[in-house]
């Protein structure tokens, strides 16, 4: 049993985006085989070390630890030998038992066609197909359908997915692109280290070449040399999440986690009225879990009127050191100041100290000048501003040639 | 089912089959004043029992070394640390040839070295060849900690301190040891460890590991304690501290935390704090003698200036 809950636990994981190898299943399977089930707590700190791998997979893993569990405790009580099962799972508090769970895979096999078409039915009357009646998508309509199917907890794991999609989600395909566009971004835009290592030109290295003629003695001398190494750029990623610029935020999230994941010298900064930096966020969770979290609230007050005055300077408090001739600066955002100070001064800063600067906003050139718009003033200060609705526009500034960082001169090649 | 599978040990099934006591464990290391909580001794005794390494990650200051240097002393094993900066390379974690004894053993064997050259060019390198075995041997082997851990005749716990300040290409060097207990040096082979090994590695997250280092790896998330446990630390530190100023000193520097700091205080800031109210035989705090001491808790200029109009509400507030 245990080797079914804890595949089927990976499995649900693996589904949540945790990259679970077949090594860490076994390692789990190893790990409660020596503790045993009757201890929750210890059961679940073994599953968690081999399995949890990022501390921002935690609550992925509590939140799928707990639906399947509970989903095992509450199987239906007019089934045959219910008891068994918890026993088994032993998380009652009972010994765990190997031998009386002949039929249960049967059973979680029953459980999972049952919450299928649940969920299916769930997704139905959010879509208002089956009542002929919308029924919105926030948290409160849809919890009070969750309770009319009778399973609280289910429903709990389905709202994310269905909040994914009211968030406009891009698909497997924008994403695989707007990763390729990424990592093409970062390989253009590499850049001198202070460092030194083995490269064909460079300078002779005068201890590795005495070590490595040691074992010839010297002949035939083989000259080794050591030049600057080529590392990733430093990017920074300003995004604005507020509500009004929802569907950009989200496109800015997927790149920043798209450019995080393929260097390590990116930071994502998001902010609406105050910033704040997600880069370990995004980091440590999957790409969709990052992105729900990020625009989720709970991290930065997507409610907040966005000021991006004073955001920019506490920005520029912060981490304006961080800005320098190898940076490239993307802000993601409609420039909407509401009347505060735009910061413009903070732009011009960063313009005189960064490699680049370009902003995104969804919105068309010639809405830049109207309203609290500060877009018009921005654009005029930065290397580049364009509008950017879709993955393609994504794609196109990623991979255009024009935001090239001044690179750290190459060392001369010394004899 | 059969009979036989209803008596069967599920340990048994899995290839492990060594005693895991992890109270004892917890025990142990409350003896060196180490209060671990439980599933951080559950994870230490799995990796003690499946030899597995610990990756220890959490902010700073919340015993992730202390963990290491604990097990250590608990475990009656010799503790080999390798500190991990930018520059670490295999040369300063693994091994190294001692250039300079061989520069000098050559130069003193020159005269029969040129004694032997007498003959053509073949017969000269024929005669000499054993020379290079005698170079690349151990004697002019510098063993460095990752190779000391694995050559080590007795078991060590071997702590990896700060590995995400090492660059990505040492991640790749540690892949060996940690997965397969040994070490490819290429003029003398494999070699491979003869007692276990029970490495623990720390990490600020600073940045991100690789997968292929966390696969390998038990992790344990630390964190700030809560106040009871952070209060039993401080009494089996510093006994001499009043409960009411060690609930005080507790009450603060939860509020500190709650603040947003840049460099919340870890557990090690609240010893050193509580050690130096010791000192000053302090009986209760107020804002006087917070603020002279602050700079053991408050650690960067910008967090004193927001804990500075702070210190009378957060001593007020519980």
């Amino acid at each position: 049993m245990s080797d079914q809950l804890i595949v089927r636990l990976a499995g649900r994981l693996r589904a949540r985006g945790l990259p679970i190898s077949v090594a860490e299943v076994i390692d789990a399977h190893r790990c409660v085989a020596l503790i045993g089930w009757h201890d929750r707590q210890r059961a679940t700190a073994a599953l968690r070390a081999t399995l949890v791998k990022h501390a921002g997979n935690d609550a992925v893993f509590d939140d799928e630890l707990g639906a399947l569990l509970d989903e095992l405790s509450h199987l239906d009580p007019a089934e045959p030998r219910s008891s068994d099962v918890s026993s088994d799972v032993g998380f009652d508090g009972s010994a765990p038992v190997i031998g009386q769970l002949p039929d249960l895979a049967e059973r979680i096999s029953v459980e999972d066609q049952r919450a299928e078409s649940m969920e299916q039915g769930l997704a139905q009357r959010a879509e208002g197909s089956d009542t002929g009646e919308s029924i919105g998508l926030d948290g409160v309509d849809l919890a009070d359908a969750g309770e009319r199917a009778g399973d609280d907890r289910r429903w709990h794991r389905l709202r994310p997915s269905l909040q994914a999609r009211e968030r406009s989600e891009i698909s497997p395909s924008e994403r695989r692109q707007v990763e390729r566009a990424a990592r093409t971004f970062v390989h253009r835009h590499r850049h001198d280290a202070r460092r030194w290592g083995p490269s064909r030109l460079g300078r002779l290295d005068v201890r590795a070449t005495m070590r490595a003629a040691q074992r010839s003695s010297g002949v035939p001398m083989m000259l080794r040399r050591r030049g600057r190494i080529r590392v990733a750029p430093r990017v920074v990623v300003l995004a604005d999440v507020s509500i009004s610029v929802r569907p950009t935020a989200v496109l800015a999230l997927h790149t920043a986690d798209a450019l995080t994941r393929c260097s390590r010298g990116v930071r994502l900064i998001a902010f609406v009225d105050r910033p704040v930096d997600a880069t370990s966020i995004v980091r440590r969770s999957a790409p969709d879990v990052a992105v729900d979290v990020l625009l989720d609230g709970g991290v930065v007050d997507i409610g907040a009127a966005s000021d991006y005055g004073a955001a920019l300077r506490a920005i520029d408090e912060r981490a304006g050191t961080r800005i320098g001739r190898v940076t490239t600066v993307i802000v993601f955002g409609d420039g909407r100041s509401n009347g505060a100070d735009p910061g413009f001064e903070v732009v011009e800063r960063w313009m005189r100290r960064a490699a680049g600067l370009h902003w995104c906003t969804p919105e068309p050139v010639g809405a830049w000048p109207l309203g609290f718009a500060e877009m018009q003033g921005y654009a005029e200060r930065v290397t580049s501003a364009s509008q950017l609705r879709t993955v393609a526009d994504v794609v196109a500034v990623l991979t255009s040639e024009s935001p090239t960082p001044s690179p750290t001169p190459s060392p001369t090649p010394s004899p | 089912m059969s009979a036989e599978g209803l008596d069967r040990d599920p340990a048994a099934d899995v290839g492990v089959s060594a005693p895991l006591d992890i109270d004892s464990i917890r025990l142990l290391l409350a003896d060196r004043g180490y209060l671990a909580d439980d599933s951080t001794a559950t994870v230490a005794a799995l990796a003690l029992s499946l030899n597995r390494p610990i990756l220890a990650e959490g902010p700073p200051g919340t015993g992730k070394t202390q963990l290491a240097i604990s097990l250590a002393a608990s475990l009656g094993r010799r503790l080999i640390r390798l500190q991990c900066h930018e520059e670490l390379d295999e040369a300063r974690s693994l091994y190294e040839w001692d250039y300079g004894r061989q520069m000098l053993a050559v130069q003193l064997m020159r005269p029969r070295i040129d004694s032997e050259l007498d003959g053509s060019i073949d017969e000269a390198i024929d005669a000499t060849a054993h020379l290079e075995d005698l170079f690349f041997s151990e004697r002019f082997l510098v063993e460095r900690p990752l190779l000391a851990a694995v050559r080590s005749s007795t078991p060590v716990v071997l702590l990896v301190d700060e590995v995400d300040r090492s660059d990505e290409s040492f991640e790749a060097l540690l892949l060996e040891v940690l997965g397969e207990g040994q070490v490819t040096i290429p003029e003398l082979g494999t070699i491979r460890a003869s007692s276990p090994i029970l490495a623990v590695i720390t990490s600020n997250d600073t940045r991100d590991l690789s997968d292929a280092l966390r696969r390998r790896c038990l992790r344990i998330g630390f964190d700030h304690p809560t106040r009871e446990r952070e209060s039993a630390i401080i009494a089996t530190h510093v006994p001499h501290l009043t409960a009411a100023l060690r609930a005080s000193v507790v009450a603060f520097l939860t509020g500190l935390r709650s603040l947003g700091l840049r460099k919340p205080p870890g557990v090690s800031e609240t010893l050193d704090w509580a050690r130096a109210l010791a000192l000053l035989n302090a009986t209760a705090l107020d804002p006087e003698l917070v603020r002279a001491t602050l700079g053991l808790v408050v650690k960067h200029a910008a967090d004193e200036a927001l804990v500075g109009p702070r210190v009378e509400s957060l001593l007020v507030s519980p």
